[in-house]
């Protein structure tokens, strides 16, 4: 379901040119606002931002499991085996959270707040993150143990903010260009026929001898 | 006589003719094509028609179509004097289609010749010097962006497509299977299938290692109005593939693409398999 959402505060003056929330099912945030719970029961994935060049994702937004376990992997640099050990379940578990599977309450929590510790410490390269967050630091302790202990504010406290520079903005491709560079459907990928189809002219047109020299 | 100086009339001439020529372009009046084979060994009718051993075999075709990249065409043909071009064959319309959707992988859809059920046989391909075309007709071969994509895709499938282990596509042909019955049903499993763009599959440490640990990454398209029950459909998929003694760990995950990184893109390679039936063919 897709709902075009205007604040109370915005109302009906709100310019076309102003950023306009819309969702993919579930609950509406405004960065810098409040979010608007608008089914509770359903977790939301996208919050996408219009503007006069089209649409982005809206920044800052608090995603769901499945893409807050992607981005916590992709920031951090951690491996599978690393998230498992900051979770305390299987890989297969991870795997299935990430693929929609529900998560409990506690471990949702733990994993929201994991995100916002490494967005905050997040120094624009994961593997400059990744060994940041394994490394020991001058008093010993090591970011990733007290992550695993949920000690956030202390890995926030030792590490201090990320130097993210911001992404350049990109244009959004075209649907025509999106279309055309998607590769072809599975199911084609997977079906593919080898014999020869084509009709046979069989028709010899001319032969030339080869004179060749085979070297020994 | 001698090899063309590169400053002469007739290197400029070659040049200004094939300037216009793109990957892809057709050549409708040229109706030879040229192979070398063994007539005393004949594997096609040509070569069963002529005698002797070694010899250059011309055959006839329906025209030609250019394979070689555009930069490499209009490049002059001092530094690059060859053009590879492959024929173009007659097909019912049915393997039409079937080409059109990429279902025959040793033929590449050629749009302009698409109504006439001519298409590029990529299981050939012949090298002319590009003086040889100088004189050919050209007829565009594709007209939009989206077509030539296409056609260069086809060419890259043809040579680049990966040859997954024996062992790896008996493993995959019951997900291939399911794939292929499932995909059309108006079903959850169907509706769930017509929304993944791509399934890619990652060995570690490497195909030839003696144990292998796969990951499926089912990348699903953007928008899931329905909401999907990913993760129930993944765990039926990983199902089809037991692990065994040399596959010891099979996972996968549904993803969005911009949720995997560059990394596990590169690391990964697409789900590309013969038809189930077609092995031996």
């Amino acid at each position: 379901m897709i709902l075009d959402v205007l604040t109370s505060a915005a109302g009906p003056m709100l310019e076309r040119s102003r950023p306009l929330p819309i969702c993919v099912s579930g609950e509406v945030s405004i960065p810098g606002t409040m979010s608007i719970p608008l089914f509770p029961n359903i977790r939301w994935e996208y919050l996408l931002v219009q503007t006069n060049s089209g649409f982005s994702v809206a920044e800052n937004y608090y995603p769901s499991s499945s893409s807050a376990i992607m981005e916590l992997r992709r920031i951090s640099g951690f491996t599978w085996e690393q998230l498992t050990r900051l979770f305390g379940v299987t890989r297969r578990s991870l795997h299935f959270w990430a693929s929609g599977k529900p998560i409990s309450a506690a471990n949702e929590e733990h994993l929201q707040h994991l995100l916002a510790t490494v967005r905050s410490v997040d120094r624009g390269d994961a593997g400059e993150n990744r060994s940041l967050l394994l490394g020991a630091l001058p008093d010993g302790m090591i970011p990733f143990d007290l992550l695993v202990a949920k000690e956030y504010d202390k890995v926030l406290e030792r590490l201090g903010p990320g130097t993210v520079r911001a992404r350049p903005r990109v244009t959004m491709l075209s649907n025509y260009a999106r279309t055309f560079r998607t590769p072809r459907r599975p199911n084609e990928m997977v079906g593919a026929l080898q014999d020869s189809v084509h009709i046979q002219k069989g028709r010899l047109l001319s032969a030339t001898a080869i004179r060749t020299k085979r070297r020994e | 006589m001698s090899q063309l100086d590169k400053d002469s009339a007739d290197v400029q001439r070659i040049d200004n003719a094939l300037a216009e020529w793109r990957q892809g372009d057709i050549a409708l009046g040229e109706h030879w094509f040229t192979h070398v084979a063994d007539p005393s060994k004949a594997l096609t009718v040509e070569s069963g028609q002529a005698k002797g051993e070694l010899q250059s075999i011309t055959s006839e075709v329906e025209g030609l179509v250019v394979l070689t990249q555009s930069c490499d065409i209009v490049r002059s043909c001092v530094k690059r004097p060859f053009l590879e071009v492959a024929p173009l064959v007659k097909v019912a319309t049915l393997s039409l289609k079937q080409i059109e959707r990429g279902l025959r992988p040793a033929y590449a859809l050629v749009p302009a010749t698409a109504d006439a059920a001519l298409v590029a046989d990529l299981d050939r391909v012949m090298t002319v010097e590009k003086a040889v075309a100088v004189d050919w007709k050209r007829t565009q071969g594709c007209r939009t962006d989206a077509e030539i994509h296409a056609f260069a895709q086809a060419l890259t499938r043809k040579r680049a497509r990966f040859a997954f282990p024996d062992d790896f596509t008996q493993l995959a042909s019951a997900l291939q299977a399911y794939l292929q019955e499932k995909h059309d049903k108006l079903t959850k499993e169907g509706s769930a299938l017509r929304a993944l763009r791509e399934i890619r599959v990652r060995a570690a440490p490497s195909w030839d290692a003696s144990k292998i640990e796969l990951f499926f990454w089912f990348i699903r398209d953007e928008t899931d109005l329905e909401r999907k029950p990913w993760d129930s459909l993944l765990e039926a998929w990983l199902k089809l593939m037991p692990i065994g003694d040399h596959f010891t760990y099979i996972n996968g995950m549904v993803v969005l693409l911009e949720d995997l990184t560059a990394k596990d893109y590169v690391e990964s390679d697409p789900l590309d398999l013969d038809h189930l039936s077609g092995h031996d063919i």
